[in-house]
């Protein structure tokens, strides 16, 4: 009776291995796959990371520059005057002088 | 010979003469087809004329320089909506790939955190496995 247990015993260890190798192959592959997977992932969020940085670094020198541009809009502005009299002057010496 | 000589210095003054009257005759013609009006302007209005004219041209001159910074502005801020588009673009290819990177990780807890896969699982199995051993193959301590 002994013996017979040991012989169940003896095979259900084998088998037992046999499929523990087979599980640990597999999970190291699944693992592998994860990993490389979880790579290829932070390697394409740090591209995006560095574009976005590089994008924001223009962004910077356009808002610069649209400032620089307000500030010579103002400026310019502040020497548009009315040209409603000048108008008014050429009209009437227009008027006056030019032959129909 | 003098009475010849003296009538051929009269026909050359009738000669003359005729040429002058038909020189004034054309002159007075042409004076009158081709005369213009000379209209008389009091300075001061012709100053006032021309001081309009100069502030027109300087105002013209100051409102291409507007025009032109308007249309340079108008540039710079389509090129910010265009940056803007691009950092959104690349914020949402990151949520994509942050969503992605949750699921994978999803999927190896799934695969990683079984009940059988626990530690204490481990030993327990080890000392009951262990005991039938011990049990199986009949090992006892000497007596």
């Amino acid at each position: 009776m002994k013996t017979i247990w040991k012989v169940i015993l003896g095979i259900g260890g084998a088998i037992a291995g046999i499929l523990a190798i087979f599980a640990s192959t597999k999970q190291s592959q699944s693992k592998k796959e994860f990993s490389r997977r979880v790579k290829a992932n932070e390697d394409k969020l740090d591209f995006i990371t560095k574009s976005v940085d590089k994008v924001k670094k223009e962004k910077a020198v356009t808002k610069s520059n649209i400032k620089k541009t307000s500030a010579k809009i103002k400026t310019t502005k502040s020497k548009v005057k009315s040209t409603k009299d000048a108008k008014k002057t050429v009209d009437s010496f227009e008027k006056k002088y030019r032959k129909k | 010979m003098l009475k010849k000589q003296l009538t051929v210095s009269r026909k050359n003054i009738e000669k003359n003469n005729m040429k002058r009257i038909l020189l004034m005759l054309l002159m007075t013609v042409t004076l009158n087809c081709y005369s213009q009006e000379i209209i008389e302007i009091p300075q001061e209005e012709l100053n006032e004329f021309f001081l309009a004219i100069d502030t027109l041209k300087e105002q013209d001159s100051i409102k291409t320089t507007l025009i032109y910074d308007l249309e340079s502005q108008i540039r710079n801020y389509e090129m910010l909506s265009k940056q803007d588009s691009i950092i959104l673009n690349y914020r949402l290819q990151q949520v994509k790939i942050l969503n992605e990177q949750i699921q994978l990780y999803d999927d190896r807890l799934k695969v990683v955190d079984k009940w059988y896969k626990k530690p204490w699982v481990g030993v327990v199995g080890g000392v009951v496995g262990t005991l039938i051993t011990i049990h199986v193959i009949d090992y006892s301590l000497p007596r």
